[in-house]
């Protein structure tokens, strides 16, 4: 009996990562995981899996932007999820309204509010991987803490009134693994409401800066290459 | 075989940085971040990837991460 019989809840077929029964994985790549509608995800993304054999390493994945107009507050869930050498997961909401970034911890498994790790799913990494946000101008760095936090400090302003009147901003997101030869990956869901508009790594920043001043909020994956089957897929 | 593509370099607190990834990075994120690439070709059966005594590139099998970990070379 079919219970799903469209690709309603199912996203797309992946290809196998190669992960044997000796253990290892590939470096497997970027995705684009379909849209996840009755999941309520307007679209799902994951990004090349990184690593470093010498210690932790970090990944400048994303840009979010967002205007001031109603409607164009960005609304995505972030996880980051360690494939090897052991499995870890670490989610946070998050939110970009105009200049001020939204961000919640999510649980994943560990019921325990009061210490470092709240929420996550940690079966045996020694670390876990991080999510910070990163002011462009200095790139100073807030690492996401387990407090539900809001804050305006390091977001970018690339235009000023410049979309039908309303000025743009933009918030730089990196990921840092948490130790050496710890895979990790990060999958982007994107809710409904904000925007769907996306560039891939084949944009730049500077004409993502341009292009987002002009037409508003959208998402810049800097390390996943052009998605042409997502329906928004931009190049800039 | 298992291409991974090496980035190393330096951030903006003079930290030394590397990242190996399967996926070549653009252009414009490797010279927004001032980074040189290498590409290793490792074999199929190879789990992951490290650099020997002379800091060049080499690839493990499970065994080879195995008798690492045994020897204290890697954490468990």
């Amino acid at each position: 009996m079919a219970i799903f019989g469209s690709n309603y809840v199912v996203g797309k077929n992946d290809t196998p990562d190669a992960t044997s029964t000796s253990g290892g994985t590939d470096t497997t790549n970027s995705f684009y995981r379909g849209p996840l509608l009755g999941m309520g995800y307007k679209a799902i993304f994951q990004t090349p899996t990184v690593f470093s054999p010498s210690g932790s390493t970090s990944s400048d994945f994303l840009t979010v932007y967002s205007s001031g107009h109603w409607g164009q507050d960005t609304m995505f869930d972030v996880s980051l999820i360690n494939t090897y050498y052991r499995p870890a997961i670490v989610t946070w909401r998050c939110c970009l309204q105009f200049g001020t970034f939204y961000y919640h911890k999510m649980y994943e498994g560990k019921n325990s509010s009061t210490t470092n790790g709240a929420g996550d799913f940690n079966a045996g990494s020694n670390s876990l991987p991080k999510l910070q946000i990163n002011r462009p101008s200095d790139n100073a760095s807030l690492d996401l803490s387990t407090t539900d936090g809001a804050t305006d400090v390091y977001s970018h302003q690339v235009g000023s009134g410049t979309y039908s009147g309303q000025s743009v901003y933009k918030q730089n997101i990196t990921f840092v693994t948490g130790a050496q030869y710890h895979y990790t990956m990060a999958l982007v869901k994107i809710f409904d409401g904000g925007t769907s508009r996306i560039y891939f790594s084949n944009s730049t920043v500077g004409n993502a800066d341009t292009n987002a001043a002009s037409n508003g909020a959208a998402f810049h994956f800097k390390t996943i290459s052009q998605k042409t089957d997502y329906h928004s897929d931009l190049s800039v | 075989m298992i291409r991974y593509y090496i980035y190393t370099g330096t951030d903006d607190n003079g930290v030394k940085t590397e990242l190996v990834t399967g996926e070549q990075l653009s252009d414009d994120y490797i010279g927004h971040h001032n980074l040189l690439e290498e590409i290793f070709d490792a074999p199929g059966d190879s789990v992951t990837i490290g650099r020997d005594a002379n800091g060049n590139w080499e690839s493990y099998t499970q065994a080879d991460v195995m008798a690492k970990v045994n020897a204290g070379e890697l954490p468990k």
